[in-house]
């Protein structure tokens, strides 16, 4: 092919072709790509040879490594992977070298990529942006879940009252026509009851558990495993804030401690409660998950050294929306979610100020 | 005219593009715009000590997708740390990035800035974790990419320690 037509082709590929001289400096090979008029300037000697590191600066880097390359005049061919330079006028050039040896000359070869770098970095970008998307949409759900689950909880315990109130008046002396509407009353309760009963049973199916707790021993959650796992989760947030994390479990405790409840939503308790612990510790502070049997049952406690809960808070503290300790928590529902959610296996859980400082949240289920 | 290198590190869409655009630029725009690679910028600051021209390196975030080449910052002078304070999980990652910075290259000057100060309703990192980090003897400072909240601080603040003592 004619040489002169092979560098237009090569310059209109907007490719810049460098040899390197004996001393390391660099001479332009062809044509120069019109790109190439936005570099320059101090970086080009008066014999018009190039320095590239002074030009662009991320060679700095990658020159460094092809030298051994253009030594051994090898045959193989390194690549510096892309990078953009931001120019004056606020826009970009993306750009790729490659160092080679070829025909007796060591090359370098900067060529401007702008459609492969588009293609990927819009790959990239889609990834990312559906990973943001994932992320979003789990904790916003998470947090739904939670809410309607507590509503719907409290909705449950409201119609037993209800109900309640309905089966004492039965035992009244009523009228043919009030009994009518007694019974139009506890029907409506009845179709209630069953309403809340399939959204609390499809809650529980999507958080992973068709009965909602196990008392079978080959189903039920391993207490400990559970621990393990949830510290394991919290192990940066407790790194970055400088707060040691110990369980510490009773020698007479089974090596898998099985307890009635239901994998997923144990792990959230756990979770809320060293997140918790965590939350009111100081730097070089220590919390301490303590696993033990304790009259039949098993007692999971918490104890962290941080300022302790006022006395007139701790009444309230597993309500939904209170945020104890100077309001320091997300939506008051972490505590609350961890009550209802103990209580529907039978557990119970509170907290006590410790002897010198600091609190103990606790709780307690039945071993499987 | 002292050149320096600084490098802005930190997880992927924690803002750190945006934070160059709008300290070289002064623009900011909503449309999240993924870096892939380095991307490179210059400006000069004037510091009570001088003008000092800085190279700022853009380096892609870290996620599933990409790792942060720790091999292009030999030769920093210095780093910001960026994590964004909607987001728990930015800060671990630029805790963990300082560790695996100090282990590969030394001890290098760097800032943390914590961005998007414009959502503090939405801010997941609490003032406890910030505060831990400065008893550790980091320099934390908040930032906001949109408003131009503490960004020109931060670079000057940066810019200042590098500085050659004289």
């Amino acid at each position: 092919m004619n040489t002169d037509l092979l560098k237009k082709i090569l310059a209109r590929h907007e490719v810049l072709i460098l040899v390197r001289d004996a001393d390391g400096l660099f001479r332009p090979e062809g044509l120069m790509p019109d790109w190439f008029a936005s570099f320059g300037g101090d970086a080009i000697t008066g014999g018009g040879r190039i320095e590239p590191g002074k030009i662009f600066a991320f060679l700095e880097h990658f020159l460094p490594e092809a030298e051994p390359l253009w030594a051994k005049e090898s045959s193989e061919e390194i690549s510096s992977g892309f990078w953009a330079e931001g120019l004056e006028d606020g826009s970009e050039i993306h750009l790729k070298a490659v160092a080679c040896f070829l025909a007796g000359k060591a090359l370098l070869i900067v060529r401007r990529i702008e459609l492969e770098f588009d293609q990927m970095q819009r790959a990239l970008q889609r990834g990312r942006e559906i990973s943001i998307t994932h992320e979003r949409l789990l904790s916003e759900t998470n947090k739904k879940e939670i809410l309607l689950y507590c509503i719907v909880h409290d909705l449950s315990g409201q119609l037993s009252g209800i109900t309640g109130a309905l089966d004492i008046l039965r035992n009244e002396n009523l009228g043919v026509e009030a009994r009518r509407f007694l019974e139009l009353g506890r029907l409506g309760v009845r179709q209630q009851a069953n309403f809340i009963n399939d959204l609390l049973d499809s809650f529980k199916a999507e958080m992973g558990s068709e009965s909602g707790s196990a008392v079978d021993p080959s189903q039920a959650p391993d207490l400990l495993r559970c621990a393990r796992e949830v510290i394991n989760t919290l192990k940066p947030a407790y790194a970055v804030r400088e707060v040691e994390c110990r369980l510490v479990v009773a020698a007479d405790l089974q090596a898998r401690q099985r307890v009635v409840g239901e994998w997923n939503r144990l792990l959230r308790v756990m979770h809320n409660l060293l997140q918790n612990a965590l939350r009111y510790s100081s730097a070089r502070g220590v919390v301490t998950m303590t696993i033990a049997r304790d009259a039949g049952e098993i007692l999971v406690a918490v104890d962290d050294e941080g300022p302790g809960i006022p006395p007139d808070v701790v009444p309230q503290l597993f309500q939904k929306f209170v945020r104890g300790r100077g309001n320091q928590g997300k939506a008051g529902l972490g505590l609350f979610f961890c009550r209802i959610t103990l209580e529907q296996w039978g557990g119970t859980i509170g907290c006590l100020p410790r002897k010198n400082g600091g609190t103990r949240f606790w709780f307690r289920l039945k071993a499987a | 005219m002292i050149q320096k290198k600084i490098w802005l590190m930190g997880a992927y869409a924690v803002g750190k593009t945006s934070l160059v655009a709008r300290f070289v630029r002064s623009i900011f725009s909503e449309k999240y715009r993924t870096t892939l690679g380095v991307k490179i910028d210059k400006k000069v600051v004037v510091t009570p000590q001088g003008e000092m021209k800085l190279m700022i390196w853009d380096l892609s975030g870290e996620d599933d997708f990409i790792g942060a080449d720790l091999e292009y910052t030999r030769g920093a002078a210095g780093v910001f740390l960026v994590a964004d304070g909607t987001q728990r999980s930015s800060l671990d990652r630029a805790v963990a990035l300082q560790q695996r910075i100090a282990e590969r290259i030394g001890p290098v000057p760097f800032l943390l800035l914590v961005n998007k100060a414009d959502l503090t309703d939405a801010w997941e990192i609490q003032n406890t974790d910030l505060e831990v980090l400065s008893q550790r003897g980091w320099h934390i400072i908040r930032t906001s990419a949109k408003t131009g909240q503490g960004v020109e601080a931060a670079f000057l603040a940066l810019a200042t320690s590098l500085f050659p003592s004289s």
